[in-house]
């Protein structure tokens, strides 16, 4: 009967036989990997950017560097075929799934490390926990420029431990490199949905919490310091200078797009498309609007994305936001003033480019910042100079200092995400 | 234009006419025998271009002719009602109006109580990407319309523009599009059979056919790095060859699969409990099948109906393929269908193994040249039609995909609405319906 042609698989399967076969998978032979470049050959064509179908790839001939928006990458390869000097091609490294953003930046050529040191000094005196996380990721975008394992490995300890001196110092010459980079990558996430932006802002209302500082007067440095108090928090449960809060803030915002994703989209499964639309519309009203979580959220969001895009200065259209926004910063805190207006004066186009971009960038950015404390989503994305990482392996050296602590497990944290998804 | 003054030519040949005569050559087109296949519009410099295209069980034939803005045309609906969806989309596409639509038919759409449909798709929107994209980022827009079955998507891009733009893809190319059209289809398949039995309620044959369906997708993993959407077809042949090394593991996998699925699709076919549950529902009679839809649904009411057997599939016949008929038109009768064309795709993808030549894989081309063309593919569920325009330049000026599910739509309608409200989820799946095409 046909009834019973299945008793005999039930027999079967009840006896104790497994169905299934719970083994691994097997590794699979090309897979489909990262596009990594051969920084050599590269020739600044733009022929890949041309044909990348949906414009994952940045090529800036003027600042020599060759930016790969990772997210956006569908590995299909068409890159590799169409260009002329053969110098990318697919590799065997699987990309994970992240929820922030991941901008590679390299730079083709000679590496533009210069004066790091000197620009370290005027930075370290107005330390706030804002700019540790800009000077943090500033560190990062800066250090962008060979694959080196090395490189990555030493962000990773860089982002992690915020060591003051290095990263303050780190954050003259990053900041403009980063900006540069950030703005790169910036202009890629325009058009993408950022879960990083999400992860930035639930990092924000816990850097709030964890700040110690004042509440900025101006809605940026509010932001910055929440990324920064964040990025603390998460990093270390010491503590948190303000040097390292500054650094971090810093590094965070400018460029650890990859970084961020770890911490920020493990921490909250926000959905990455409300936030970007939600934060564009906000972006674009918040900067003049009190200090709502939300909005300090979206700020440090723009401000994040601002520092990214920091020299774009050709962008006018966000010109009077800028301005906007350095008023804003000047009416702050000494300390806080005084991070976030370096920051801010970086920013000022950005922010305004930033809204013009979209908030997807800002969003990403701020969830770099927050994926950047994370070793795990810093060793596997970060891209860095050399520079930076003798400099971050200084920074790391007080590895014991930050110890990952996801959002989730901060209640307030939580609650902030849910109203601000809310408000969205 | 190449293909344009052939008439009675090779499949697909197109034929340009006035607007005042194209309700006569319709009429005439039906008495020999000709169903419609799809219609499309496009702007051009004088107006607006309406393209008709008719199939007979080799060929395809399609009608050109041109309209200013503004002007009405007749509507071709009295005579194929099946044309009343392509005219929706061509009314919203580029605006064009028509007149002396059967409207009596509009019926079958807005009388049904309990199903409303929405002929809205994200279709005509990647298919306005061509504006966008060259034609060879266009195969990856192309493949992303479907799921399942988005590697005929791509394979229907490239032969529509390669078809278009007069270039021939070499024999051994030919063969692996068979073959991973072929097993695209095997898991198509096993994955609608999936569905049917987790609707049923028998969830252990639901995982069983998933799981029978691993393997395959893993040999999708080893050939080209992706389960799903292959990327392996491109204007020209095909991206990347696949080893001898790897047709053996593939002939190999088949094999050990074929037992494990036959005592899978045994129970489809024959199970008591199955059968009650999809005999005699969903009955799709063969009138209505043979005017209104195509695929494993009219084949499973002995309508012989199959877009392999047209002339620009030769290759087929090479590999000794029959169409599978089933007559009762009801959903066991689909569902035999869809176990009977897996062993018949097993079979056909071990000969083109055995058969398949050595050379290249794919034809270099500079640029296209400026042509049109018209491809029908058979897709898992249903027939797919692509029609490209293409210019001299890299860039195709019109691409148009009628999916199964919109060739399907009339009959899906009608089906549903005769069927007891309690049976419409499971004879929906039995009609294999494709959400991306069309929305509910």
């Amino acid at each position: 009967m046909s009834f019973f042609r299945i008793n005999g698989s039930l027999i079967k399967n009840l006896l104790g036989r497994k169905p299934a076969d719970y083994e691994p998978a097997e590794g699979i032979n090309g897979i489909r990997g990262r596009i990594a470049i051969d920084t050599g050959s590269c020739a600044l064509c733009g022929e890949c950017e041309t044909h990348c179908i949906v414009g994952a790839l940045r090529v800036d001939s003027e600042e020599e560097t060759w930016e790969i928006n990772r997210m956006q990458c569908i590995l299909c390869g068409e890159c590799t075929e169409i260009c002329p000097q053969e110098c990318l091609h697919m590799s065997d490294d699987p990309m994970e799934p992240e929820f922030a953003v991941i901008a590679d930046v390299y730079h083709i050529g000679e590496e533009v490390e210069t004066n790091l040191q000197e620009e370290e000094k005027p930075e370290e005196e107005s330390l706030d926990a804002a700019e540790a996380i800009d000077e943090k990721s500033e560190d990062e975008e800066a250090v962008e420029e060979d694959k080196a394992a090395d490189d990555s490995d030493e962000e990773v300890e860089e982002q992690e431990d915020a060591s003051k001196e290095t990263e303050e110092a780190e954050e003259g010459d990053e900041e403009s490199e980063e900006t540069e980079e950030e703005q790169e990558s910036e202009e890629i996430e325009e058009a993408e949905e950022d879960p990083a932006q999400e992860s930035e802002e639930t990092e924000e209302p816990g850097d709030e919490e964890a700040d110690s500082e004042d509440e900025p007067e101006s809605e940026e440095e509010k932001i910055e310091e929440e990324s920064d108090g964040e990025e603390e928090t998460e990093e270390s449960e010491e503590p948190v200078e303000p040097e390292e809060e500054e650094d971090e803030v810093e590094e965070a915002e400018a460029d650890e797009e990859s970084l961020q994703e770890a911490e920020e989209s493990q921490e909250e499964p926000e959905d990455p498309e409300g936030e970007p639309e939600s934060e564009n519309a906000e972006e674009s009203s918040d900067e003049e609007a009190g200090a709502d979580d939300e909005s300090d959220v979206e700020e440090t969001e723009e401000e994040e994305a601002s520092e990214d895009e920091e020299d774009i200065s050709e962008d006018e259209e966000e010109a009077d936001e800028d301005s906007e926004t350095e008023a804003e910063d000047d009416g702050s805190d000494e300390c806080s003033e005084e991070t976030e207006e370096s920051e801010e004066a970086e920013e000022p186009e950005e922010d305004a480019e930033s809204e013009e971009s979209g908030e997807p960038e800002v969003e990403t950015e701020s969830g770099e910042e927050d994926a950047s404390e994370e070793e795990e989503a810093e060793a596997e994305s970060l891209q860095e100079e050399s520079d930076d990482d003798t400099e971050n392996a200084d920074a790391e050296a007080p590895s014991g200092e930050e110890i990952k602590k996801s959002p989730k497990n901060n209640p307030k944290n939580s609650k902030r995400r849910r109203k601000n998804r809310r408000k969205r | 234009m190449k293909n344009n003054t052939e008439m009675s030519g090779g499949s697909g040949s197109f034929l340009s006419i006035e607007a005042c005569e194209l309700l006569d050559q319709v009429k005439t087109l039906k008495e020999d025998g000709w169903r419609f296949c799809q219609a499309c519009a496009d702007y051009v410099e004088d107006g607006i271009e309406l393209i008709y295209t008719f199939e007979n069980a080799a060929k395809l034939l399609s009608l050109k002719t041109v309209v200013e803005e503004e002007q009405a045309v007749d509507s071709i609906t009295f005579v194929f009602w099946t044309a009343f969806d392509a005219e929706l989309d061509m009314a919203r596409d580029c605006g064009v109006r028509f007149k002396h639509v059967a409207e009596e038919h509009l019926r079958d759409f807005y009388d049904v109580a309990d199903i409303s449909y929405s002929a809205e798709s994200i279709r005509s929107d990647m298919e306005a990407l061509t504006a966008h994209r060259d034609y060879r980022q266009m195969m990856y827009v192309a493949e992303r319309m479907a799921g399942t079955s988005s590697f005929g998507h791509s394979l229907g891009y490239c032969m529509a523009v390669e078809k278009a733009s007069g270039i021939e893809v070499p024999v051994r190319g030919q063969y692996l599009r068979i073959i991973l059209m072929e097993l695209s289809r095997i898991q198509s398949h096993l994955y609608w059979l999936s569905s049917v039995a987790d609707r049923i309620g028998f969830e252990s044959l639901a995982m069983g056919f998933l799981s029978v369906r691993e393997p395959i997708l893993t040999m999708f993993d080893h050939i080209s790095g992706n389960r799903i959407m292959l990327s392996l077809c491109k204007v020209g042949g095909m991206k990347k060859d696949i080893s001898q090394q790897q047709l053996e593991d593939i002939r190999n996998t088949l094999e050990n699969l074929r037992e494990r699925i036959q005592a899978l699709t045994l129970l489809i076919k024959e199970d008591a409990s199955i059968r009650r549950r999809l005999e005699g529902i969903g009955i799709l009679d063969g009138k209505t099948a043979e005017a209104f839809c195509r695929g494993p649904a009219a084949r499973g009411s002995a309508v012989m109906t199959d877009a392999r057997m047209d002339e620009n599939w030769s290759l087929y016949k090479t590999l000794g393929f029959v169409p599978i008929i089933e007559e009762a038109g009801d959903g066991l009768a689909r569902c035999r269908v869809a176990v009977e064309e897996i062993y018949q795709s097993f079979t056909l993808v071990e000969n083109a193994i055995e058969k398949i030549p050595e050379g290249d894989i794919c034809t270099e081309i500079k640029t296209l040249s400026a042509g049109e063309a018209v491809i029908r593919l058979e897709q898992p569920d249903g027939q797919a039609v692509y029609y490209a325009k293409t210019a001299d330049s890299d860039y195709i000026k019109k691409f148009r995909v009628s999916m199964p599910t919109d060739t399907n739509l009339l009959a899906y309608v009608r089906v549903m609405k005769a069927s007891d409200p309690v049976d419409r989820p499971l004879t929906s799946l039995t009609m294999d319906p494709c959400r991306n095409n069309v929305e509910w």
